[in-house]
């Protein structure tokens, strides 16, 4: 896979082999995977120090502005993806400037959910090893180093 | 005359309350990518890459990082923003 400029405003990915490419669409709807991950995408502001008034505002008022971000973010990735068509089979991704926000936000959001749903540790994220793609885990943890790669790139993109 | 003197201790102790600086708290997480957590901190906090590039390792090496103290207000509208970006942050009042 490749990622480089395409022009003054969009970067694209290509030559996206088709395994990184189901990936790549699977993105979105990993990212909306909320259910076992609320407590890391919404944390409690005050630590657990029983501001029970700043949760009650966070819960009513800022909550909701993180839900639509999250929500705006993924409706963006998944529009970008559109190229590349429901299996990956289209080859290149192109990502306009101003969407490499969204793009970071959704692949952090997906990290986030798939580090929760299989409950890894930081010890786990670490290993040097190439995780065992015969178990569900081992895919799982394919995709978060994928998606981190993938952030990495639009970070320095961003830079 | 009493009385007085009680109301306007409570007064002065409200006032030191809301005086008092409240502090922003980073705190590690295994998921979000140094290089994500510099670039988030030059731009929310506005630090320069060298001090953005210290409180993220501070935050990795630590646990935590103080990256700012001030009014509550200011306080609560970072950590959303930090929230925004997926980082874990916390909003805590300084001790006097």
């Amino acid at each position: 896979m490749r990622f480089r400029r395409a022009s003054s405003d969009s970067w694209e990915l290509r030559e996206i082999h088709p395994l990184f490419a189901t990936l790549l669409v699977d993105l979105p709807k990993a990212a909306s995977r909320h259910k076992k991950a609320q407590a890391r995408l919404y944390p409690d502001p005050t630590g657990g120090t029983g501001d029970e008034e700043l949760r009650r505002d966070w819960k009513e008022h800022v909550r909701p502005e993180l839900e639509r971000l999250f929500s705006t973010s993924r409706d963006i990735v998944t529009r970008d993806l559109e190229s590349l068509g429901p299996n990956g089979q289209g080859g290149k991704v192109v990502i306009p400037e101003n969407h490499i926000d969204a793009w970071l936000n959704a692949l952090n959001q997906a990290r986030l959910v798939i580090v929760e749903e299989n409950r890894f540790a930081e010890s786990d994220l670490d290993h040097r090893e190439p995780p065992d793609l015969a178990t569900r885990r081992g895919l799982s943890l394919l995709k978060i180093h994928f998606y981190a790669h993938l952030q990495e790139l639009l970070v320095e993109a961003a830079g | 005359m009493s009385q007085a003197g009680v109301i306007t201790e409570i007064e002065t102790r409200d006032k030191d309350a809301l005086d008092t600086p409240w502090n922003v708290v980073v705190h590690n997480d295994p998921v979000n990518l140094m290089s994500y957590v510099t670039m988030v901190f030059q731009r929310v906090l506005g630090f320069p890459r060298d001090r953005a590039t210290k409180h993220m390792l501070e935050v990795h090496q630590k646990g935590r990082s103080l990256v700012w103290s001030g009014e509550r207000e200011r306080a609560e509208a970072i950590v959303e923003q930090l929230h925004g970006y997926l980082l874990l942050a916390t909003i805590e009042q300084a001790e006097l």
